[in-house]
């Protein structure tokens, strides 16, 4: 996964962490029922739906992403090879 | 009517099917056609997370702390966002080392340490162990329950009934049968259990079906709706307050707590680990898994709370426990078939929990705890019988079938004696603080290469100690196992030490309480202790493994080969072969040959750069487990002189050193090339300041020569008036001559001066140098006259222009023709000037046949004052600036003067003037 997105799943956790705390919770913690239904229930599903299809959203693969986004191997040799270009260089 | 045959039957007909699917499963994995390698399948897999707890106890806990259950739920759906980067990696660390359990992978972590992987297998059977008898009891539970329908009856008390006549005991046995069926048909843990892991994901299916069944029956069947069950309850006093936080037993503090442990339970659970990581098929899964696991927990959440609201709402005050709500709610309205599908469905939660936490922490007893104490005693004992007796499938597949039975008797056991007293969540969650435990060891193990052995013995064991302290032991109290009193005034009644309020800490609920003392201490000591230690060779090489296990593209290469020595590939191949059978281990090993480009026939010594020897330990450890493979590996080397440190301190050293010598040999190839070229123009330097020394004393010399005879004869002609005016004549000419020498040394000296410090006005033209010669011929005719020596001219038709300085070209063959005359012998002396042209240059050559010089001084001719010393003749006249001056000028145009002479074949002084003028006549200063 391109870095942008990894760093929006981790945006995205953190969010929801933060959500599902005081004093997010107790925002809704009332007895007074919305539509019938307790509106801390509604917050709680719906935060988790909604949840659930950012994530769904962010991590499945784009028809335009490159496969494997593995770091580029072995940095170090190639380091060595442009300092011996520069010694003869100099 | 729902009688006991029928459920019998069904039972029986239930765990048939999960046979013949695993069966199935299994059949297709032989035939590489797996039927789990999709991320369907793979997320209803790790949906065993979902136990009898999920089942009945959410129900029972909503029904007194409302949406307290969540947190369970919303933690492992904050986990399973971050799979992508945490579990991927673990589980691709897991793939390349072989990982069989957690322990074996905090184990191989930190140095493949048999100590630390003992004491993680003793964190995870003590921790789960309360939990795999929460299973049994909710499946003897819920049996008993239905076996009175349609009457609800409470079970009795376990303690009541007869061992023989308790249902758990026969569960228990039924389900060890089912495990060691299925479990230990493969002796290599790593090859997956295919089937059992489709029958697992199938029993996902049911319990979800059935507990929709059930959530959809009371909600729109009894109830009219969700709006209807709630608005009801809000309106009853006794369920109003469920709606809110208020209910929360440890309010927010709990909540975060929950969230928080779950979040580690979800992938450092022992079963969890299993299905995500072990039988994990392809690390590709994981992305529709992250969010199609989250979205199995909110399915199967959604009619928890209106089952709960609606099973008090219907039985009110009858003292119906909530733990059995799914269950008694369709009993009590006679939904005969409902019933039957909810049992069902409660029975595969339950049972797929304890199949797979089962084999999870078999595979651990024996891999970790028996297999290297067994290994240890034989191996000292015996060292030959170890290796050599036979094939050790069948010992390990004993000894993984025996731990089966013995864990699920123990739980029952645990069930017997201390489970009855509990609610099922609150047994469901002191596994949960005892899995946290592992998350710092694991977590900070994969991103830290710092983290080491000692550290994370000191973080497991202090947060070990503690979760036994705040958890375990108020348990057994409360079951009547202690005294009562320790729990409420404290270990010898110091009120300090009370288990469920460390040092006054008195605010937090019970599993709040431990999961604040126990989980912050363990990453202290973790972190403190692993900077404070010295970590052993083997623990860095694997740390770096675990740490950069996305950097090594190509596998091997960078891999560091920890064995040394030589052991034969013969009994490294039988050494394997014990564990993964001759056949299996043949292919392997030709297998490994082949990715790595080598003959494996030719292959007698098992030599490092091959890694044969780390790959045979990897295959071993498939089978036993890192720690006890080590062991094992260890024997072949048996006698040899190193032992594993000893390589390992070697190795690191050198790696290190090749890195080192690496760019040493390159710095030095360069410090080499630099110092031979200060040498070079230290030599020259010294060469310039002798040179100077010599000019300046060979001047001053010169100058002193001609003086003296001036004034010596100069004082002659003062002192004696009367001298012969022939006599005086003569001294007169004398002196004069010897001024004539000094002007002329004087004005050499500064011809040099000038031609070095580029000083000189060059008049560069274009000359017949045919005209030049003629003219220096004229020049030195006295000279050749008064030495009787002849001169001849080959000069060639027509003329011979070039661009250059007349006067200082002319001065270069006066030079030259005045140097011959003086080396030539008087009267004898011969002297020839030629001249030859071609289209680029024209070569002027003085020939004499003068004693010669020898081919040493030729390099050295043309410097400053360096004249050729003859023993007989002594150091001839001349100031010996002469052929600098000549080489000078030559050099000046872009020519070159050089000679050919071998002593006593006379000299042959060559100038060569390109003709398109010098390289300098534009601009001198260019030189």
């Amino acid at each position: 996964m391109p870095p942008r997105r990894t760093q929006l799943v981790f945006f995205a956790a953190a969010t929801l962490l933060l959500l599902l705390n005081f004093p997010w919770l107790s925002l809704f913690s009332s007895p007074h029922l919305l539509f019938g239904l307790p509106p801390l229930v509604l917050y709680l599903f719906g935060l988790w739906l909604g949840f659930i299809i950012t994530v769904r959203l962010i991590v499945q693969p784009q028809p335009d992403e490159q496969e494997d986004p593995e770091p580029e191997p072995t940095p170090p040799l190639r380091r060595h090879s442009t300092q011996a270009g520069d010694t003869d260089a100099e | 009517m729902l009688s006991s045959s029928v459920i019998g039957i069904s039972i029986a007909a239930y765990l048939g099917l999960l046979f013949a699917i695993a069966f199935f499963g299994d059949r297709r994995a032989e035939q590489q056609r797996s039927i789990i390698s999709n991320p369907y399948i793979y997320s209803l897999s790790i949906a065993v997370y979902c136990t009898a707890w999920t089942f009945f106890g959410s129900v029972g806990y909503a029904a007194h702390a409302g949406v307290g259950f969540l947190p369970i739920y919303l933690g492992p759906t904050l986990m399973a966002a971050l799979w992508w980067f945490v579990l991927r990696k673990i589980i691709r660390i897991s793939r390349k080392q072989r990982i069989t359990s957690i322990a074996d992978f905090i184990g191989s972590r930190y140095g493949k340490s048999a100590r630390l992987t003992g004491l993680v297998t003793l964190i995870a059977v003590v921790g789960i162990l309360p939990y795999i008898s929460l299973q049994l009891k909710a499946i003897s539970n819920s049996f008993l329950i239905v076996q009175h329908y349609p009457e609800l009856t409470l079970p009795v008390g376990a303690h009541e009934v007869a061992l023989w006549q308790d249902t758990a005991f026969y569960v228990a046995l039924l389900l060890a049968a089912f495990t060691i069926l299925f479990g230990t048909r493969h002796i290599d843990v790593t090859e997956r259990h295919e089937g059992l892991v489709a029958a697992i994901a199938f029993e996902s299916l049911i319990k979800l079906l059935a507990f929709m069944a059930v959530g959809a029956y009371v909600t729109f069947g009894l109830f009219d709706g969700p709006a209807d069950i709630f608005t009801r309850a809000a309106n009853t006093p006794q369920t109003a307050h469920l709606l809110t936080m208020d209910a929360l037993p440890g309010g927010y503090s709990s909540w975060f707590s929950m969230t928080l442990i779950s979040m580690c339970a979800v992938l450092f659970l022992p079963r969890q680990f299993q299905v995500a990581v072990v039988e994990n098929v392809n690390d590709e899964h994981l992305r529709k898994a992250s969010w199609l696991f989250p979205l199995y927990l909110l399915l199967i959440n959604l009619f928890v709370l209106p089952l709960a609201l609606g099973g008090l709402l219907l039985f009110g005050g009858d003292g119906v426990d909530p733990d059995t709500f799914v269950l008694t709610i369709p009993m009590a309205q006679q939904a005969e078939w409902l019933t039957l599908l909810v049992f069902i469905g409660g029975v595969s939660a339950a049972t797929g929990m304890v199949i797979v936490a089962t084999i999870a922490l078999a595979t651990m007893i024996c891999n970790e705890l028996i297999l290297p104490l067994l290994l240890r005693t034989r191996l000292q004992e015996h060292p030959e019988v170890a290796i050599r007796s036979g094939d050790l499938t069948k010992l390990v597949l004993r000894i993984r079938r025996g731990s089966i039975l013995i864990i699920l008797l123990l739980a029952f056991l645990y069930f017997r004696l201390v489970g009855e007293s509990f609610a099922l969540v609150t047994i469901g969650l002191v596994s949960f603080v005892a899995a946290a435990q592992f998350a710092p060891a694991i977590l900070i193990g994969i991103y830290w290469k710092g983290a080491n052995r000692a550290g994370a013995l000191a973080g497991l064991s202090s947060g070990f100690l503690i979760w036994a302290y705040t958890l375990m032991l108020p348990a057994f109290a409360k079951s009547g196992w202690l005294p009562l009193s320790f729990v409420e005034q404290g270990l010898f009644g110091i009120e300090f030490l009370k288990p469920y309020a460390l040092f006054g800490l008195t605010e937090l609920d019970p599993i709040t309480h431990a999961v604040f003392w126990s989980l912050p201490i363990n990453i202290f000591l973790l972190v403190t202790v692993s900077l404070r230690s010295r970590a052993s060779m083997i623990e860095k090489v694997q740390a770096k493994e675990f740490v950069d296990a996305f950097m090594d593209a190509e596998p091997g290469r960078s891999r560091v080969d920890v064995w040394r020595g030589s052991v034969t590939v013969a009994a490294l191949k039988s050494m394997v072969a014990r564990f993964n059978g001759v056949a299996a281990t043949d292919r392997a090993f030709r297998r490994f040959a082949k990715e790595r480009g080598f003959d494996y026939d030719e292959q007698r010594i098992a030599e490092p750069h091959t890694h044969l020897v780390s790959y045979g330990e990897r295959l071993i450890a498939g089978v036993i487990g890192a720690a006890s493979a080590r062991v094992m590996i260890s024997t072949l080397y048996k006698g040899q002189t190193l032992n594993i440190d000893d390589v390992m301190d070697i190795l690191d050293e050198t790696s290190q050193v090749v890195e080192y010598s690496h760019q040493l040999e390159q710095k030095t190839h360069q410090y080499e090339i630099a110092t031979a070229k200060l040498r070079a123009a230290n030599e020259r330097l010294k060469e310039l300041d002798r040179l100077k020394d010599d000019f300046v004393s060979t001047v001053s010399h010169e100058l002193r020569t001609p003086l003296t005879s001036i004034r010596a004869f100069s004082e002659i002609l003062l002192s004696e008036p009367d001298l012969a005016g022939e006599q005086r004549q003569e001294f007169l000419q004398i002196v004069v001559d010897e001024t004539q020498r000094l002007s002329r040394l004087i004005n050499d000296v500064l011809d040099l001066a000038k031609i070095d410090a580029d000083k000189v006005q060059w008049k560069m033209s274009t000359h017949d140098l045919k005209a030049v010669i003629n003219d220096a011929t004229k020049a030195v005719y006295q000279l050749y006259q008064e030495r009787d020596i002849g001169l001849s001219l080959a000069l060639p038709e027509g003329p011979a222009e070039a661009i250059f300085d007349r006067d200082r070209v002319q001065q270069v063959i006066i030079n030259l023709l005045s140097n011959a005359a003086k080396f030539c012998p008087e009267h004898d002396g011969q002297v020839h000037i030629g001249l030859t042209h071609d289209d680029a240059a024209l070569t002027l050559c003085v020939d004499d046949n003068g004693p010669g010089i020898a081919a040493e001084f030729h390099e050295r001719l043309f410097d400053k004052f360096q004249q050729v010393e003859d023993e007989q003749q002594g150091k001839p006249k001349g100031s010996g600036l002469g052929l600098a001056i000549c080489k000078a000028i030559v050099e000046h145009h872009g020519g070159r003067i050089w000679l050919d002479s071998a002593p006593g074949q006379g000299s042959r002084f060559y100038v060569g003037l390109p003709l398109n003028g010098a390289v300098g006549s534009n601009d001198p200063t260019q030189r």
